[in-house]
């Protein structure tokens, strides 16, 4: 029998891309901000979200939490202390989260009456890249003791962020933080990314991640 | 670290999107892989190879065809082939450009049974 070829022409992630088409409509339809946050394991995308939400609700804001980790919910008592609902998911060793994880994880938080709603996803720069959640936004977190040539090493998640911070600002002197290289290799990367500075420990520059995330609800 | 799903993923698609599953057996999944779709392509072929596959993909080969980044400068108006690194560099130009013309696939192109 002669072979027969079939065309397919599909999105291998299509029905993970589905799921999250219907959870951004949702979101849409409820106006909640939806902001994914992704960095390596250790940067401090928990200490920095625990401190930008308390920040946030100051300002009269009603945000909830998901927070995606292979074990523990150390992560969700910590962003809880912050004043939002938030949610651990245990993806039990997957290495990312994925959009049906995000719609079970929705029952257990109030996001409907939220006007925004973290994802603080799983500490890793590879996979998480590919796995869209609906999110409207996602944000990257880079700490100084990483290494000025992060984004050139993970070039596909720096590339499709759309808010670069900086963290650990408080270090950069005592690993010799190189931030006009760091800077060029993140645009090199993405050019159009929005770049900002923090130390969430000391709390500098937080407050003008606030005023951003304000303004794009306003 | 991701590929075995990414590699079920692909068996999901091509599953779901076969109508006569019940008398064919499918020998090859022609698949584009985008430099820039985070998924590595010995990674991928590894795990592919690995899990385990019923009637319909026995024996099944995956077939990888690997895209080049490719970016369009607006300045210019010319595309660059970026090779061997991210940086998206116009050739002509030196500009930075965001708008990525290929590279991002990943995508189940056909199928032959």
């Amino acid at each position: 029998m002669r072979p027969k070829i079939l065309q397919i022409r599909k999105g291998i992630l299509e029905s993970n891309d589905l799921a999250a088409q219907k959870l951004r409509k949702d979101f849409s339809q409820k106006n909640v901000l939806v902001i994914n946050v992704v960095s390596s394991p250790g940067s401090g995308k928990t200490e920095l979200l625990t401190l930008l939400i308390k920040k946030l609700i100051t300002n009269g804001l009603k945000v909830c939490a998901v927070v995606g980790d292979l074990a523990t919910d150390n992560d969700a008592l910590r962003l809880k202390s912050s004043g939002a609902p938030s949610y651990q998911i245990n993806t039990n060793g997957n290495c990312h989260l994925d959009a049906n994880m995000i719609e079970k994880s929705l029952k257990k938080i109030p996001w409907k009456s939220a006007d925004i709603l973290f994802i603080e996803n799983v500490g890793n720069l590879v996979c998480p890249a590919s796995y869209d959640l609906g999110e409207n936004m996602r944000i990257i977190l880079m700490s100084v003791t990483e290494g000025e040539d992060k984004p050139l090493k993970y070039p596909t998640m720096f590339n499709s962020a759309d808010i670069c911070i900086i963290s650990k600002m408080d270090l950069s002197k005592a690993v010799n933080f190189n931030e006009k290289l760091a800077l060029q290799n993140i645009t090199s990367v993405n050019p159009d990314i929005k770049i900002f500075n923090s130390s969430a420990k000391k709390d500098v520059g937080v407050d003008k991640i606030v005023n951003h995330i304000i303004s794009l609800i306003k | 670290m991701h590929e075995l799903s990414i590699a079920q993923s692909i068996l999901d698609t091509v599953q779901t999107n076969l109508k006569d599953k019940k008398t064919i057996t499918v020998k090859k999944i022609y698949i584009s892989l985008g430099v820039l779709s985070g998924v590595e392509k010995e990674s991928l072929q590894f795990n592919f190879d690995l899990i385990p596959k019923d009637k319909l993909f026995k024996n099944v080969e995956l077939v990888i065809k690997e895209n080049i980044l490719e970016v369009y400068c607006p300045k210019c108006k010319q595309k660059t082939k970026i090779k061997n690194s991210f940086v998206l560099k116009c050739a002509h130009c030196g500009n930075l450009t965001s708008d990525i013309v290929r590279g991002r696939e990943l995508t189940v192109d056909k199928i032959e049974t």
